[in-house]
């Protein structure tokens, strides 16, 4: 197990362009939390209709004294949608909305159904605002993994909340960058990957809002990608185009949710992408205690997961 | 009768007869405002039908052309308009008050709701102004006969008495 301390970005609290978007109560009560001397930097902020709101910081929730009503969240929900609820509604029948900057707000509520299908979203009971930070030095033992994999790709995994899309970040901007930059294509699916990087000096393509399988064919086909980075795979039709994207030999680095990597080779689409032995690697993924932007990764082989089917 | 009394009262009558078209002109403007916020209505529907593009860049692409006959001022800057509501607020409105607490109202449900619903908002919407539109074209013949015969029956009872 290798850990990997990186220094802590000085991001502690809403960025200004959101803050105009919540209510100053809100806001003010962020601002005073994260000024207490145990608390780092805001991860999180978590808005609940009727409820109180909090916010999470390396992992610890601090619960706010604010309780926000339902015209407020609405209120909330119209801001953070330009006043354009309507050009978000995909992406909120799937859970989120993507603004700019790489913050994703992840919207629940009373979901209006048709034939099993979500149409819509109404009375937002919670919205959860994730927010990014540039952790520029990590990513970098994925980086020497990638390269050591002779084509074949490698899948990060942990539980939610880790940390999984900031490695990722960070990994595509140094595989993009320095002497020998590759060319890397970034399926950002819901536009958190490429938040905040400064991607002029980078050999960097950006699918934004594609979806994740034809995201991946279009890297590996049309814009000759040395390295596709893709972020929380795990569906079967993804797998199957990721299995596409292998036979052209192009190295898939991306993240899946699971806890542990019996979990993770269990899951259908991630056990086909395995027996057909598109990952060459697999790194678990967790926090140094207390820490933020410090990790340990766990690396098992193709062979060590085999044997746990 | 003097000449002077035969030129006031015919001054009264020229004075009736501009006045009778400048109001006349204002029906009409009126007109033409309503015409320009139907075809901004079913531009923004269709933007909203075939790009679910958000409102601020509907507005900032619209035809120039488009926005003028919604009575847009010159010197308004549309990087600066980011609502229906603030668009309103930077027009000359010279519409009836009727179209214009129908536009308020579109102001206030744009954005609010889900694809369907918006377009559905929209043709109702579309649908007012558009017999609002069909109500004032087919008013305005019978309207400037009205202002002009009153406008001009007025000064010349001016002049009359003046007389």
């Amino acid at each position: 197990m290798r850990t990997v301390i990186i220094n802590r970005e000085e991001e502690r609290t809403i960025p200004a362009f959101l803050e105009k978007m919540l209510p100053f109560r809100l806001t003010d009560a962020v601002r005073k939390a994260a000024e207490q001397p145990d608390v780092g930097i805001i991860e999180e902020v978590r808005l609940r209709r009727g409820r109180c709101a909090s916010v999470t910081t390396g992992g610890r929730n601090i619960i706010l004294d604010v309780v926000l009503g339902g015209e407020e969240m609405e209120g909330v929900l119209n801001r953070l949608c330009g006043g354009s609820l309507y050009a978000f509604s995909d992406t909120i029948c799937r859970g989120y909305i993507t603004l700019s900057g790489g913050v994703r707000a992840g919207i629940c509520g009373r979901a209006a159904t048709s034939s099993g299908k979500i149409i819509g979203v109404s009375e937002v009971s919670s919205i959860v605002l994730r927010l990014p930070h540039r952790a520029p030095e990590v990513g970098e033992e994925l980086c020497r993994l990638i390269k050591s994999m002779g084509g074949r790709g490698v899948l990060v995994y942990s539980p939610p909340g880790v940390g999984k899309t900031t490695v990722l970040r960070g990994a595509a901007a140094k595989l993009a960058s320095g002497s020998c930059p590759l060319r890397v294509a970034v399926v950002d699916t819901r536009g958190e990957l490429c938040a905040g990087l400064d991607m002029a000096m980078m050999t960097i393509d950006i699918l934004s809002g594609y979806p994740r399988g034809e995201g991946i064919e279009i890297a590996a086909r049309t814009l000759g990608a040395q390295v596709i980075v893709c972020d929380e795979i795990g569906d079967t039709g993804e797998a199957e185009a990721i299995m596409r994207v292998h036979n052209c030999g192009v190295p898939l680095l991306a993240s899946a949710h699971a806890a542990s990597l019996d979990e993770l080779i269990k899951k259908p689409g991630i056990l086909t992408l395995h027996k057909s032995r598109c990952f060459g690697a697999y790194a678990g993924l967790s926090r140094v205690s207390g820490r933020l932007f410090a990790y340990n990764y766990e690396i098992s082989g193709w062979e060590a997961a085999n044997e746990l089917i | 009768m003097s000449l002077y009394k035969v030129l006031g009262a015919l001054l009264l009558l020229f004075g009736g007869v501009l006045c009778g078209r400048a109001l006349c002109r204002r029906a009409e403007a009126g007109l033409l405002q309503t015409e320009g916020f139907v075809a901004l209505l079913k531009y923004i529907r269709n933007q909203i039908d075939c790009y679910l593009m958000p409102v601020d860049r509907i507005l900032a692409g619209c035809d120039p052309g488009i926005l003028m006959a919604c009575g847009l001022v010159a010197d308004a800057d549309l990087r600066e308009i980011k609502s229906f509501s603030e668009l309103l607020d930077c027009c000359e409105l010279c519409v009836s008050e009727a179209t214009a607490e129908l536009l308020r109202k579109f102001a206030g449900e744009l954005g609010t709701s889900y694809r369907d619903m918006q377009l559905k908002i929209c043709d109702y919407y579309i649908g007012k102004l558009s017999a609002e539109r069909d109500r004032l074209q087919a008013e305005l013949p019978a309207r400037r006969k009205m202002i002009m015969t009153i406008c001009i029956c007025a000064f010349a009872g001016v002049a009359l008495i003046m007389i």
